[in-house]
């Protein structure tokens, strides 16, 4: 079993709400009886950021939520906080801009090369060093040294995706939100997007990724803490309106968060697709 | 090759193509040299080539010049007034105003000729000014589809990376699709030059192929008609073809190599 310890609190979800007009999208997300607390968690030795993947099935609020994870649109109820300071004493409603978002559809400009973006990015971001140094050390971090002078319709999907990543992490954010970063990849790509997630938690300890994705068994080998989205069924077994969390898996407290797959992940992942199939 | 030339949604090389159109330009040309008999109104075309040497003899190229100078002076205005009007469409208070205006465009302008000719004191500015007011009614109406069809996912991206409303406006709408404004003169160009004649026979002492069209007219010239409209054509498609190669070169349109 992995020793690790959690300390203060990262990101957290306060009964949040998502009302359009009469539509509920999303309810109650985050309250006592499922509480959405994102911890930051502590390995001796080595840099452990968190990673932590939101399932349901299509239509269920995942990018809602993500939208408002993002601070891009304000819940109808209910709040998200992030610390203002990591030491756990002030914290504060997240807003536009505190947390980097690489949507599904990774969208990039259309007539800026991979640098030209990056400098944009550079530009938002409380950098001290030139911009050209930041973005050299990163394209070569990430393996985009090559498309450094290419466009956007010159990159393969998974170069897409991590120019994305990149472009968020440099305005200077601990925290991203992925939505469904997997869609839509073939089977090389997912694996660098999966090592992209993976590099990034590991570069410092805050970080902090929080993904979608309908592919459970990758979201049970990668992550540390899954939740599930899903609409909640009243007594006469009828769905009841808007998404809201129906169970979370601590993959770290059940002893299996970065271990190889194993038959234990397998068990989860089955309960899962069985709870998301009736959800 | 021949099968598939003639079966729908199939490819074709570039190359064949080209020759299919060139094939079909000289049968044209052919057919209009050799089978159109000789005492019709229908102009044969030895007459239209002899006829449109006359007129470059008789100073074709000024009204040629007088043409593309108003269409150009109407163009500019008619962009910069309907890039503000649209681009302003982004900012709530705005955005019925540019509404508007893409409606005028079902506004006949007839009805205003005599308004505009005493405020502009007609001539020139009369010619320009109704020019740009019917441009900018097609001009709005393009632009506003193209921001109106900017995916959410585009400004998302944007406000996560903590730029002002501002900087999206710069970045997203007009930054990165300067390429889109490009083609929107383009399709929208060929409305010009429909209105063009009308225009400049509205003051044919201004000059211009449209001044020149209407007084051949008159005398009933065939050949000299048929070799203005083929002139105003050709001019057309050059016009097109060198707003569609800037449009091309914009990273956006550029073909993957790989």
């Amino acid at each position: 079993m992995n020793v690790y310890s959690e300390h203060n609190c990262l990101i957290e979800i306060n009964h949040l709400g998502v009302q359009y007009g009469d539509k509920v999208i999303l309810r109650d997300i985050g309250n006592d009886a499922i509480p959405f607390r994102v911890n930051d968690v502590k390995r001796e030795g080595m840099l452990q950021g968190q990673i932590v993947a939101i399932l349901g099935r299509s239509g269920r609020g995942k990018s809602t939520l993500f939208r408002n994870l993002a601070g891009i649109e304000k819940p109808s109820s209910g709040r998200i906080i992030i610390p203002m300071t990591f030491d756990g004493t002030e914290y504060k409603n997240i807003a536009e801009g505190d947390v980097g978002f690489v949507q599904q559809t990774f969208p990039l400009s259309r007539n800026q090369s991979v640098y030209e973006m990056l400098q944009d990015a550079v530009a938002m971001g409380d950098h001290k060093e030139p911009a050209d140094k930041i973005i050299d050390e990163y394209l070569r971090e990430w393996g985009l040294t090559a498309q450094k002078n290419q466009y956007a319709n010159q990159l393969s999907g998974g170069q897409r995706q991590r120019v994305a990543i990149i472009e968020q992490l440099l305005c200077s954010h601990f925290f991203i939100v992925l939505d469904e970063p997997f869609s839509g990849l073939d089977v090389k790509n997912i694996e660098e997007v999966k090592d992209a997630i993976q590099k990034l938690t590991s570069s410092s300890e805050i970080n902090t990724v929080l993904f979608s994705t309908h592919n459970i068994e990758l979201a049970v080998s990668i992550a540390d803490s899954i939740y599930l989205v899903g609409y909640e069924k009243d007594e006469q077994g009828n769905f009841k309106e808007g998404g809201t969390l129906l169970t979370h898996y601590d993959l770290k407290k059940m002893g299996i968060a970065w271990t190889p797959y194993s038959k234990e992940h397998i068990d989860i992942a089955e309960k899962l697709k069985k709870k998301m199939l009736d959800s | 090759m021949l099968k598939k030339l003639f079966t729908p949604f199939e490819y074709i090389d570039k190359k064949v193509l080209y020759a299919v159109a060139g094939f079909q330009v000289l049968l044209l040309a052919l057919a209009w040299g050799f089978l159109v008999p000789e005492k019709t109104f229908f102009p044969r075309l030895p007459e239209v080539i002899h006829a449109w040497g006359e007129m470059w003899k008789n100073g074709l190229f000024y009204h040629l010049y007088k043409t593309l100078s108003l269409c150009l002076t109407a163009t500019v205005i008619s962009i910069l007034f309907s890039c503000i009007v649209s681009y302003s469409s982004v900012i709530p208070f705005f955005r019925p105003i540019a509404n508007f205006f893409t409606k005028l465009r079902y506004n006949p302008i007839q009805g205003f000729t005599l308004f505009l000719t005493t405020a502009t004191g007609g001539g020139r500015n009369l010619q320009i000014t109704l020019l740009v007011i019917f441009m900018s009614f097609y001009f709005i109406t393009a632009l506003m589809s193209v921001i109106d069809s900017i995916p959410e996912e585009d400004y998302y991206r944007r406000k996560a990376m903590k730029m002002s409303r501002w900087q999206i406006l710069w970045k997203v709408v007009i930054k990165d699709r300067a390429d889109f404004l490009i083609e929107v003169i383009r399709q929208n160009l060929s409305i010009t030059f429909m209105m063009i004649v009308s225009v400049e026979a509205m003051d044919k002492s201004q000059g211009g192929l449209g001044a020149l069209l209407v007084d051949t007219n008159r005398a009933l010239n065939f050949p000299k008609i048929f070799a203005l409209q083929l002139t105003i054509l050709f001019i057309g498609i050059l016009l097109d073809t060198v707003l569609k190669y800037f449009f091309s070169q914009f990273p956006a349109n550029k073909k993957r190599s790989a």
